[in-house]
């Protein structure tokens, strides 16, 4: 349950309202902001290996590799102040005889700028410098020669007095470090991999990077890989490589080109392709989750971009905008583009959520048609918009509303007479974000490998949701090993997240509900505490309520568990005595102990005890309440005095012509 | 119990399971899937299809290829 100023607490209750219900529309992807893409420029020049940034000052720095004859130039752009109308054709070639296949890197720290770039030879790595935006550069400084062929470079400030270069050659990742101006000694990392195909750096606690290639099984692998400054690593040292996306050798897949930016969370691009008939090679990308670390690895899934450049995507921006740059396109988007405030204009709205679903349909005036208008609205575009709803009341603080219900549109129409137009909204919880995406590949999680929350928090991930533990089961604790479960669990092709992540929690007795785009997992008990009450200080207007079988599917009132090796039940003893023994069995074999197999029978049969209770009460709505509370209610002619109940379900009806603001609530056991 | 099909990528021998491609998995294999102890080594050939069943579809590990066919 959402926590309540003590004034809104006090309004809801009361018997004459004046509500407040907000509503606005919000450029996200589930938890992260959603870049809308504009492109600005479409070149003739060749696709080369190519690099990019953004100065202090706002200039968009491009640099490529030209061919000359039978050698390459190091080519160079600089944009001041860079828009929808500025010159992105001009080009100064700064460098002869460079290498094309070594990869080039531009680096920036307010008006310092650094290009790195290969020579001819493939090994000796020079940098030029700029303390003026990149609008000049000193004469090129060794920092490196490099005992095998150089084939990518990334280049990093920490701060002003420290940056690294970190480059691949055979397969084999160096650093280098530059402490106030003096480069020291390059130094092989302490992973292992077969081929190196991209590699991307980023300084933010530490140096993370991502690198492409392969692995000693010929996997193609998108990695992770933390070069240590303290924060998650020790500083100096190398983490463990963790996988992004992964192609079984043979598969025909491979991942290369790679690139990394820090807008908002953590991005990418990368290429992948395929070499099998109906070959493909398409720029992929991804996020990470918001306020979560480098080394939590949680990302998005991966979609693709419809960008075509075969040397991969560079990614720089400046406080608000992101850039995409290749040699011969520049693309552009806003950052963090303020919310849409439809409040004013609501009409009317239905909102309802329950343990696995919701839905929102919202009216808005649109007479004037400013809602589908790409200047003030969001034209076309308002599919996959999320809508933040908050639900409240006028009181002696002002508007107050609570706000942790997030939906994402999914279709929207413009119903039309004289004089008057209405947009309305229809849109999704996020069980329907986590229904739209479907497995393209097989995902496995090998026994023992994880824990149920760490597979659950990266399928989340791959929606863009965040989970958070509160107050779960002991089964889904990392610190209980009598209790924690690391199953064998796969998501096969064509199965959904939604699909994948109710059988998961099929091992625990934990319920799911959403604040927004972040997961909270509760465990359910019977020992759970009220919350709050219905029909004493909070009226009931009217009421239902009903008790036994809900459906014409039997309730079991047993239980049993055929874990592997063990066997568990839970068995309700007043309900046996009532209609004999109703028995459900289950082979649950990602369990091996019988005290594992107990609880979860035990959390089957608690599903049982909430279908059990079918209430349902209109009341004046509270705007903290969420699915999984459980409250007290009150109702004298039905016999209950303070009586438990689960909330299973939510609606809100809200209509200023009527007017109407009313909530009703869907009870079962707890 | 849930049943899918996928072709064989390769076979070992010495424990007498298979790698699949699942049907619909363009980039990853399942490795180490059992293979029905009636189906013959010589029988269980890459790029053959296979149907492979989970008795508990919660648990990977629970797979086993039931048929093997061209």
């Amino acid at each position: 349950m959402i926590t309540l100023s003590a004034t809104l607490l006090a309004e809801q209750k009361k018997a004459s309202t004046t509500p407040y219900v907000e509503l606005k529309a919000r450029e996200k992807i589930a938890s992260v902001g959603r870049f809308r893409w504009t492109r600005y420029y479409t070149g003739a020049e060749a696709i080369t290996r190519h690099a990019g940034g953004m100065a202090g000052d706002g200039s968009l720095l491009r640099a490529r590799a030209v061919q000359n004859g039978a050698a390459y130039d190091l080519s160079y752009s600089r944009v001041t102040s860079p828009g929808s109308g500025s010159t992105y054709s001009s080009w100064s070639s700064i460098v002869a005889d460079i290498s094309e296949t070594s990869g080039i890197a531009i680096a920036t720290n307010s008006a310092k700028v650094d290009l790195v770039y290969v020579d001819w030879q493939k090994r000796a790595i020079y940098v030029k410098s700029s303390t003026d935006n990149g609008a000049t550069f000193g004469a090129a400084v060794l920092a490196d020669t490099a005992i095998a062929d150089v084939t990518h470079v990334a280049f990093v400030y920490k701060d002003t007095t420290t940056q690294i270069l970190f480059y691949a050659a055979a397969g084999i990742v160096y650093r280098v470090v530059r402490t106030s101006g003096t480069w020291g000694a390059a130094a092989a990392w302490t992973l292992t991999v077969s081929t190196v195909t991209g590699l991307a750096a980023h300084y933010y606690q530490d140096y993370n990077l991502l690198v492409t290639g392969t692995n000693a099984a010929g996997k193609s692998i998108v990695w992770q890989a933390i070069y240590g400054d303290g924060y998650s690593q020790s500083a100096g040292t190398w983490h463990a490589l963790q996988e992004l996306v992964v192609a079984d050798a043979g598969s025909l897949v491979t991942y290369s080109h790679v690139s990394i930016g820090r807008p908002d969370v953590y991005r990418t691009i990368f290429l992948e392709a395929y070499s099998g008939t109906g070959s493909y090679t398409t720029p992929t990308t991804t996020h990470t989750l918001p306020s979560i670390d480098f080394l939590d690895a949680l990302w998005h899934e991966p979609w693709p971009l419809n960008i075509t450049c075969a040397t991969g995507i560079a990614l720089s921006n400046s406080a608000t905008h992101a850039w995409l740059t290749t040699p011969n396109g520049v693309w552009r988007a806003e950052i963090a583009p303020a919310d849409l405030n439809l409040t004013a204009d609501l009409l009317k709205l239905t909102a309802y959520v329950d343990f696995d679903s919701g839905k929102l349909v919202a009216t808005v005036r649109n007479d004037a048609g400013a809602y589908l208008s790409t200047a003030s609205g969001k034209g076309d575009a308002w599919i996959g918009t999320e809508l933040k709803l908050g639900l409240g009341y006028r009181t002696s603080a002002g508007n107050e509303a609570a706000t942790h219900l997030s939906f994402w549109i999914d279709s929207y129409e413009l119903t039309a007479e004289a004089g008057k137009a209405q947009l309305v909204l229809n849109a999704s919880t996020p069980w329907e974000l986590l229904q739209r995406w479907t497995a393209t590949k097989q995902i496995n999680y090998p026994a023992g490998s994880t824990t149920i929350v760490n597979i659950l928090r990266d399928l989340m991930a791959r929606a863009g949701i965040k989970t958070t533990l509160d107050n779960a089961s002991s089964q889904l604790s990392t610190i209980n090993p009598g209790f924690t479960i690391y199953p064998a669990f796969t998501i096969k092709p064509k199965e959904t997240l939604k699909s994948a992540i109710q059988r998961l929690m099929l091992l625990v007795t934990d319920g799911i509900r959403f604040q927004n785009a972040t997961a909270y997992v509760t465990d359910q008990t019977a020992a759970d505490a009220s919350a709050y009450a219905f029909g004493t200080t909070h009226p009931i207007k009217t009421a239902r309520y009903k008790s036994g079988q809900p459906t014409s599917a039997p309730l079991p009132n047993q239980v049993q568990i055929l874990a592997k090796g063990a066997f568990g039940q839970a068995r309700d003893w007043d309900q046996i005595e009532l209609r004999t023994a109703t028995t459900t069995q289950e082979l649950v074999t990602n369990l091996t102990t019988a005290t594992q197999a107990n609880t979860h029978a035990a959390g089957i049969l608690r599903q049982s005890t909430i279908a059990a209770k079918d209430d349902t009460i209109t009341t004046q709505p509270h705007c903290g309440l969420e699915v999984h509370d459980v409250v007290d209610v009150t109702e004298a002619r039905a016999g209950l005095s303070a009586a438990k109940r689960r909330v299973k379900a939510i609606a809100i009806t809200y209509d200023t012509q009527k007017p109407k603001f009313e909530q009703i609530i869907t009870l079962g056991g707890v | 119990m849930e049943i899918r099909r996928g072709t064989i990528i390769a076979f070992d021998a010495a424990t007498h399971s298979a790698t699949i491609q699942l049907d619909g998995s363009l980039a990853a294999y399942i490795t180490g899937v059992e293979v029905a102890a009636n189906i013959l080594d010589a029988d269980v050939i890459a790029g053959r299809y296979a149907l492979v069943a989970w008795p508990d579809p919660a648990n990977s590990d629970s797979a086993v290829i039931f048929v093997v066919y061209t």
